[in-house]
Order: C-alpha cells, then sequence, then structure tokens
C-alpha cells in the first residue's frame, strides 16, 4: 500500500497581483466507493470561466445559470468535458457518465460517475479543460481511493498524473 | 482514629513507593519532552515587549514612526503611455537612530526587462496561452520596457546623489548622517512606460478601449521611501508581486498634467477642481455635497461620449494635496463618469465617489456609490470613523487593487448592458473589499510585504459582516464553511497563515482562512461584545501607525481579557484542521450498592467502604458491577429511601417539586481527529423534542488531545446529539458530528437522488 508518486508536481502558485481578483481554480473530488464498486467525480468550476470557454469553443451563447441558457448546454457541456477530463483506471481508459449539473452562487457543479469498478491498483487523471482559455488556470484533483487521500494540481505543462497503490 | 488513618496511609505509600521502585527496572525508560501542550504560552513566538511596543499590544511609550514628504510633478502622455515625474522627497528620521543611507522603493522594476520576479518563477511555460503580443513579447526579443528610467537623484543644491539599485529598491547614499530628529530632502527625476495591464497583468497600468482611448489607473508610480522601524530596520524584501506594501505616512502635494478633456480622480483634495471642471460640472459638485439620498452625476455619460470622439492636444494640471496618507494613486481618462453622493460619519460628511467608463454602466451607476457609502459607514462602526474626506471606487477591467482614498475594481456588464446575479454581487464584493482597505492597511497601516494577512485578513472579516449587512444572505466566501475544502487540503500545499506574503501557496492562506478565524473567535469563543471591543481597540491603538502580528494577537488578548494563545498558535502558526466527534455515548444506571472502583477507591485510602454510606453510584452497564435488577432503579429521587429521607429532612415539600428530577446518565465520549484544539458545541435533541445547546470551552482539551469523557446528567432522555450543528467551526469531517451515527449522503449522491426523482 505504500503511496508511490510517479510524476512530482512541483510547482510555485502564481499568486496574483490583484487583491480580490478572482483566481482560475476548479477542484475535482473522485471518491471510489468500494461497497457500490463505483467513482463518483464531482467537479466545481467557477461559471463565467465555463461559459466564456464553451461559448468560444462552440461559437454559442449558453448564458449558463440565467433565464436564457440554452436548453441544449448539457449536450455541449458533457461533450466538452469527454475531449479535455481523461481517466485511466488500471492502465485502461475509462468512460464515464455525465449525470448532470447543479449551480450553487458563481460554481457550477458537474457530477460524473463511473460503474463496475471492482477494485483500483492505480488512477490517472488528466484534466485539460480550460487551459485553452486562461493562462493561470489550475485543475485541483482530490483523491480520496481506497482510505487515502491525495491532491494532483494539474496546469498546462503537467495536465496529468498518477497514483498507484 | 486520625493516627491509624495516618499510619496506613504512611504504610501504602511505602508499599507503593516500593512497588514503583520495583517495577522500573523493567519498565523501557521513556524520554522526557519540553512542553508540547497546545495550551503553552505563545511568549515563545512573540518578540519580548519593549519601549516600543508593550506586552498588552499598544505602542509603547517611545513608539516612533517616519515620516516622508513629497512634492511631485507629473505629466501623463497619453499618445506614449508614458509618465514623466519629478519629485522632492523629504524624509524625517524620527527613530532613535543614526541612518547612513536611505532605502527607496522602485515597485515599477516589478516590469523591468531583467526583473528578477520573471527569474523566481517556477514550473513550465508561465501562460496557458500567448495572444500575438505577449508572445512577440515573451519569445520574439520584444519585451515590454517597463520599469523606472531614473534620470538623477540630485540633492537640494542640484549636484547629483550617488545611487545604487537593487531590483525593486533603491539605495540613496547621503553626504552625512542623518541624525535623530533631522530631516533630508532630495529630488529624482524618472520616467516609465505604463503597462498595458490586460496584457502584463500585475496592478496598475492602461486599459486600451476599442474607440481608441485609454483608461489610466496609476500607482506606485514614482520613487517611495521604504519603511525604517523599530521591528524590520529597513525593509528589505523585494517585490515580487504579491507581498504588497507598506509606507510611512506624509504629505503629498502633487501636480499632474493630462490632456485637458480627462477626468481625473485621486487621492487627497483637488484644489483646483472648479477650474479643472465645466461650469455645469460645478455646479453638480455643488449639489453632490448636499446629497445625502443618491448620487449625483457630476460628469454625465453624454459628455463623455462627446470627449471620447476627438483627442484634445492641450493639457491641464490637476493639483492635489493628501495629508497624513502612506500613498498616493490617482485615474484619468476622457471616458470618465464621475458621481459623488454625501455620507454623515460621525460629526463629519464623506464624500462616496465613482468613476467609472460607460462600459461599466448601468451596473456602476446602480451600485458602486452607493456600496461604497454602505462601506464607509459600517467599517467606521467596526473599527473607526473614516477620517478622509472622501473615499473613490473606480471602474477597471480585471483590477481589485486599494490605495489611500482610492481603488481600482473589476466588474462591467455585457456589451447589451446586461448582466448577471454573479457579475452584480462581485462588483459589490470587490468595491466593500477595496474600499474596506482603507482601515486595513491604508491607516492601519500593516506590512504587506512582511505578513498579507494583517491587512487581506482582518480586512477579508469586515468585508464579511459588511457584506451580510449590505444584503443578508449575500453569497460571503470567508464562512468558516466555505473554507472546509481549503482547510482539508493537502497539506503539502498549504502553509501557515504567518508565511511572508510571496511565500503562501494558496490566496486563502492570507484573506479566507483569517476571517473565518476571526469569524469563529466573534461567534464562539468571545462572543460579539468580547470580540468587537477588542478588535475596535486593535483598530484604534493602531490608526496612522505600523503593527505587527503581536501587537494584534496581544490586543485582541489584552481588551477581551481572555487567553488566546492557544488560538493564535493553532489557527495562525499551524495548518491543522478542525475535526471533533462523537465517538461513543454510554448510559449510566444509578445503584446503591457500591461499585468496584468506589471499593477500590476505599481500600487505596485504607477506609471502610461503609463509612460512605449510603450513597449513590453511577454503573455502566457494561461493567461487572451491573446487575439487571439495577435497570428498575429509574428515578433516583424516590426509589433509594434514603435519599428521600435527605430531601425531606433538608427541604420544604415545595422545593423539592421545585427540584430537577434528574432520571438520565449519559457519558459522552468525544473524539478529535483534528489537530486544532477548538470549543465544542453539542446539540442535545431530547425525546420530549426539546433541544438545547451546550458550549465547552477549548480548554476542555488540555490534558487529552485526542479524546475526552463528560458526564451528562438529565432529566429528559436524549434522543440525538449533534456536533457544530450550524456549521461555524470549519469542520473537516461531518461523518463523526452526530450520534446516533447519521449516514449522510455525499453531494453526489444527494445530487444523484434529486436527479433520478424528476
Amino acid at each position: 500500500m505504500k503511496l508511490k508518486k510517479i510524476l512530482l508536481v512541483l510547482i510555485i502558485l502564481p499568486l496574483f497581483a490583484f487583491t480580490l481578483h478572482k483566481y482560475y481554480i476548479s477542484l475535482t473530488k473522485i471518491d471510489y466507493i468500494k461497497e457500490k464498486e463505483t467513482v463518483q467525480i464531482t467537479m466545481r468550476f467557477f461559471i463565467d470561466d465555463i461559459e466564456k470557454t464553451i461559448n468560444n469553443r462552440f461559437n454559442k451563447s449558453f448564458e449558463l445559470a440565467t433565464k436564457n441558457e440554452l436548453s441544449d448546454s448539457d449536450k455541449f457541456i458533457a461533450l466538452y468535458i469527454n475531449q479535455k477530463f481523461h481517466l485511466k483506471i488500471n492502465d485502461q481508459e475509462k468512460n464515464y457518465d455525465y449525470i448532470g449539473k447543479e449551480y450553487e452562487n458563481d460554481v457550477v457543479y458537474f457530477y460524473l460517475e463511473i460503474n463496475d469498478i471492482k477494485i483500483i491498483n492505480s488512477i490517472e487523471v488528466q484534466n485539460k479543460m480550460l487551459f485553452e482559455e486562461f493562462q493561470e488556470q489550475q485543475n485541483f484533483i482530490k483523491l480520496n481511493i481506497n482510505k487515502q487521500n491525495k491532491t494532483f494540481i494539474l496546469i498546462k505543462d503537467n495536465d496529468k498524473d498518477l497514483l498507484i497503490f | 482514629m486520625k493516627k491509624s488513618a495516618l499510619f496506613s496511609f504512611s504504610f501504602i505509600f511505602i508499599f507503593f513507593a516500593g512497588f514503583a521502585q520495583q517495577k522500573e527496572t523493567v519498565k523501557e525508560k521513556q524520554s522526557g519532552h519540553y512542553n508540547i501542550s497546545k495550551f503553552r504560552q505563545l511568549k515563545e513566538e512573540l518578540p519580548t515587549p519593549n519601549v516600543y511596543r508593550t506586552a498588552s499590544g499598544a505602542p509603547g511609550h517611545e513608539y516612533y514612526q517616519q515620516q516622508a514628504d513629497y512634492k511631485i510633478d507629473i505629466i501623463l502622455d497619453d499618445k506614449n503611455q508614458k509618465i514623466y515625474g519629478e519629485e522632492i522627497i523629504t524624509y524625517h528620521n524620527n527613530s532613535p537612530d543614526v541612518l547612513e543611507y536611505l532605502w527607496v522603493q522602485l515597485d515599477q522594476n516589478i516590469r523591468a526587462v531583467n526583473a528578477r520576479t520573471n527569474d523566481v518563477k517556477a514550473g513550465g511555460p508561465p501562460s496557458a496561452y500567448y495572444n500575438p503580443t505577449k508572445f512577440t513579447q515573451t519569445f520574439l526579443g520584444k519585451p515590454f520596457d517597463g520599469g523606472f528610467k531614473i534620470d538623477f537623484v540630485k540633492n537640494m543644491n542640484g549636484n547629483d546623489m550617488s545611487y545604487t539599485i537593487n531590483g525593486t529598491m533603491m539605495r540613496v547614499d547621503i553626504p552625512k548622517l542623518l541624525r535623530s530628529g533631522e530631516k533630508f530632502s532630495f529630488k529624482v527625476k524618472w520616467w516609465y512606460n505604463i503597462p498595458n495591464y490586460t496584457i502584463v497583468r500585475g496592478r496598475s497600468g492602461y486599459e486600451p478601449f476599442k474607440d481608441g482611448n485609454n483608461g489610466y489607473i496609476i500607482a506606485q508610480f514614482y520613487p517611495r521611501m521604504a519603511v525604517y522601524n523599530d521591528v524590520e530596520g529597513w525593509q528589505t524584501m523585494q517585490f515580487l508581486g504579491s507581498g504588497e506594501f507598506t509606507l510611512p505616512f506624509g504629505n503629498f502635494d502633487v501636480n499632474i498634467t493630462t490632456p485637458d478633456d480627462h477626468i481625473l480622480e485621486s487621492t487627497g483634495h483637488i484644489l483646483n477642481r472648479e477650474e479643472m471642471l465645466t461650469k455645469k460640472q460645478w455646479k453638480r459638485y455643488e449639489k453632490a455635497q448636499k446629497s445625502f439620498d443618491k448620487p449625483i452625476i457630476i460628469a454625465t455619460q453624454e459628455e463623455a461620449i462627446e470627449r471620447e470622439k476627438k483627442v484634445s492636444n492641450k493639457t491641464k494640471t490637476w493639483k492635489m494635496r493628501a495629508e497624513n496618507v502612506r500613498d498616493f494613486a490617482f485615474a484619468t481618462s476622457r471616458k470618465y463618469i464621475l458621481d459623488m453622493q454625501a455620507v454623515k460619519i460621525g460629526e463629519k460628511t464623506v464624500m462616496a465617489v465613482s468613476l467609472y467608463p460607460k462600459e461599466g454602466n448601468p451596473l456602476w451607476e446602480e451600485y458602486s456609490t452607493k456600496v461604497v457609502a454602505h462601506t464607509l459607514i459600517n467599517y467606521s462602526k467596526h473599527m473607526f470613523d473614516y477620517p478622509y474626506h472622501k473615499a473613490i471606487s473606480v471602474n477597471a477591467k480585471q483590477q481589485g487593487m486599494e490605495y489611500p482614498m482610492i481603488c481600482f475594481n473589476f466588474g462591467r456588464p455585457r456589451e447589451d448592458g446586461s448582466y448577471s446575479q454573479r457579475t452584480r454581487n462581485g462588483v459589490i464584493g470587490v468595491i466593500i473589499h477595496e474600499v474596506g482597505h482603507n482601515w486595513f492597511p491604508m491607516i492601519v497601516n500593516s506590512d504587506e510585504r512582511q505578513w498579507g494577512w494583517m491587512d487581506e485578513g482582518l480586512n477579508t472579516f469586515v468585508q464579511l459582516l459588511t457584506e451580510q449587512s449590505f444584503e443578508s444572505g449575500f453569497p460571503s466566501k470567508s464562512f468558516p464553511s466555505k473554507i472546509v475544502n481549503y482547510m482539508d487540503g493537502d497539506q503539502s500545499n498549504l502553509s501557515p497563515i504567518m508565511t511572508a506574503h510571496d511565500y503562501i501557496f494558496k490566496k486563502q492562506t492570507a484573506y479566507h482562512k483569517p476571517a473565518a478565524g476571526l469569524y469563529i473567535l466573534r461567534e464562539i469563543i468571545l462572543g460579539h461584545e468580547l470580540f468587537d471591543k477588542a478588535f475596535k481597540t486593535y483598530a484604534n491603538r493602531w490608526k496612522f501607525k505600523h503593527p505587527t502580528p503581536a501587537d494584534f494577537f496581544r490586543t485582541m488578548e489584552d481588551a477581551s481579557g481572555t487567553d488566546l494563545d492557544w488560538f493564535w498558535r493553532g489557527w495562525f502558526y499551524t495548518t491543522e484542521n478542525n475535526d471533533i466527534g462523537i465517538k461513543d455515548v454510554r448510559k449510566y444506571v444509578v445503584t446503591d450498592k457500591p461499585t468496584n472502583r468506589a471499593k477500590k477507591m476505599a481500600k487505596k485510602y485504607g477506609v471502610d467502604i461503609n463509612n460512605f454510606l449510603p450513597a449513590l453510584f453511577l454503573v455502566d452497564p457494561e461493567s461487572d458491577d451491573y446487575t439487571p435488577e439495577m435497570a428498575n432503579n429509574t428515578d433516583p429521587m424516590n426509589d433509594f429511601k434514603f435519599m428521600k429521607d435527605y430531601l425531606k429532612e433538608n427541604y420544604s415539600s415545595q422545593e423539592i417539586k421545585e427540584l430537577k428530577n434528574t432520571k438520565f446518565f449519559y457519558e459522552i465520549v468525544f473524539e478529535k481527529p483534528g489537530g486544532l484544539v477548538m470549543p465544542i458545541l453539542a446539540e442535545i435533541i431530547y425525546k420530549d423534542g426539546t433541544k438545547e445547546e451546550k458550549y465547552f470551552p477549548a480548554e476542555i482539551w488540555r490534558f487529552n488531545d485526542k479524546e475526552i469523557k463528560k458526564l451528562f446528567a438529565t432529566d429528559r432522555e436524549i434522543k440525538e446529539i449533534n456536533i457544530d450543528p450550524k456549521k461555524i467551526t470549519a469542520d473537516v469531517n461531518l461523518s463523526n458530528n452526530s450520534w446516533p451515527k447519521k449516514k449522510e449522503d455525499t453531494q453526489f449522491d444527494q445530487f444523484k437522488k434529486k436527479n433520478v426523482s424528476h
């Protein structure tokens, strides 16, 4: 069970010059529920960041979390996540189901799920979301697997990380 | 009798002593330790009090601070985005020390081609994308040529003085020693290229608009005296980008020459404002001085649109005077709209001012000045009356930065003028925060280069209170429940609050964590009355002075009459988090039969157990003392004759009726997997539906940091116990907070359930 980290994430976070400027950070929680053999993924993003990114990418005007939100926004969000977020469990690329999204103030949560995972010996997470839009974007990944907690900080030039049990 | 007791006691003593000695030879030798209690005094961490700073946290009887006065002439070249400046700095040595040289801050040098700021950045490409300008600047050998270009440093006779530039600082060598009580004046001439801050980022610069005009938000534009004090000597930390500033107080006479179609606002009084405005604008300005209920627009959007259409080649010079400020900043553009409202603060009238381009409307005319006014009133209530005559909020893309009397704030509506609730809340939050900075650190002049939290954390705390008073339910970000994710984060990315500002990993360390900590102090540990008095005392003791962390910690204890060493130690000096839970609850029964424990005790003291009788004993149903018939003893007041007799003997029947009929005895085992010590907030819900809140101060953990037991005796049966039910202690793990254990759905499960149901 000794934790072995292949890639060493050693960075100095560029702190903002602005006193109250928002920070470009997302948080993705990945929890493995062994009894249910599922991996639950909860992503937390700033709404305006996601909105700007998918608007530019798909050339639309989604206006998330407003009355004017386009009815097919979920379709494009799921597509975007699929393009940018990849998981390998035990060396195998895994597909996940997009369960839905939820708004809370200025953040949006995305819920993804993978079923039939009997055991996790290793997990590789790649999260390239928003890197194309924001230079300082950092995607935090919080793993809670096999009773171990681990955080990855993914940035553009280091967009994936691996945890082996 | 007495003698024999004494005899048996000494016998026991001898017996045990002999036994212990024997055992020691077999026992493994344990090593001792220093004081490792989480309640040990903070004295080792804090500097020794002295004549400059007292043990109570107040300025000492020989407290001093330096003064720097400036006469500055500035020319803004709007065509080429350059600033030309010349200044006379008069530096007053109020310290008891002899100074051999002076250190001057050149913060603009962070943008110099060879700036160290770029070299200390590690971690691969700094940007995820490069627009053409940025790509050319970064890779094609055409970097932005920023930084101060010093033309000269001269003495007042016009002779060159020697100076040495060290990154963002400059040492000026003075002709003779500057002794205590003396002052020295010298001249500096300089110019610099104003950065386009929308590309190079950072504080201040200009923003180009689509119509070809620029908005200038100008700060750290002149060489500024560094702070010299009893704690640091000269402040020698380089400016790396995050650790903002501390500067000595002084008086400023500033002339700024701009194109004559500009509208400018700045720190200080604009002495020739009437000349600078049109007659109509001046009339509106005079009207605004008496408008306490709503802002009056002085320079209108229609006028701004007219000015934007052409560029004037003429110039005009704005004349300003500011007294007792630590810095000076200004904003100017031909695009600006200006509005003002009068606000009553104590006996004084303060002007709430907003300056914004039409791109900020309708959001800015609706909210900015209103929020400034609310901030002035609310902050004055919590600290001290706002001492300056105005507070200005300037709309600037991506910015959120404070200077005395003036701040630059982000937030724009969409091009069609609509805006989301998020944008609106962002604007309100940033204006409260930046206007609020007038208290910390503009007036309570702490050193942000050293300790970011002293102004950011304290300010974010008052921001939280002010947001809530502006609009109940405002989505404030520094409630304890909002920092749980941060507190529970990977320890390798966390720094204690007591870390120099440029060396913290995450912004929350200096902003939200200290703010949430103060919220906990106010709501739980001290209560509003003690906290507010202490916080106010700190602000008033140190207004227009330079406090340090120790002065804050000591004042908060001194003025609240509470030892908080353990709180500062845990919350400010470590990265530990709070996790308190209920491990077990045992229900005891009552009996009149002596338990083994009681018998043992009697034996230990050589007393017959019968000497203690009649008495009641509490029995754990899982212990050997328990017998099934004890379950019948459900009413201790009435089940035992000797108890009934005792009550009758000592109390009237009326009094007996009024006694609390305690029947239930619970031993609650609290566990503390978290490294912080924290009070226990327990909500007891009884079977009859009633509720009770119990508070156990943090000191309950003083003898055992992991687990403690507490006996609860009640007249009602307990149904449920919840720890921290309002989620105000930043408890990072709620799964152990309830008895009986609640199976709480994760956020994921909750969402899935909701989703499946419709």
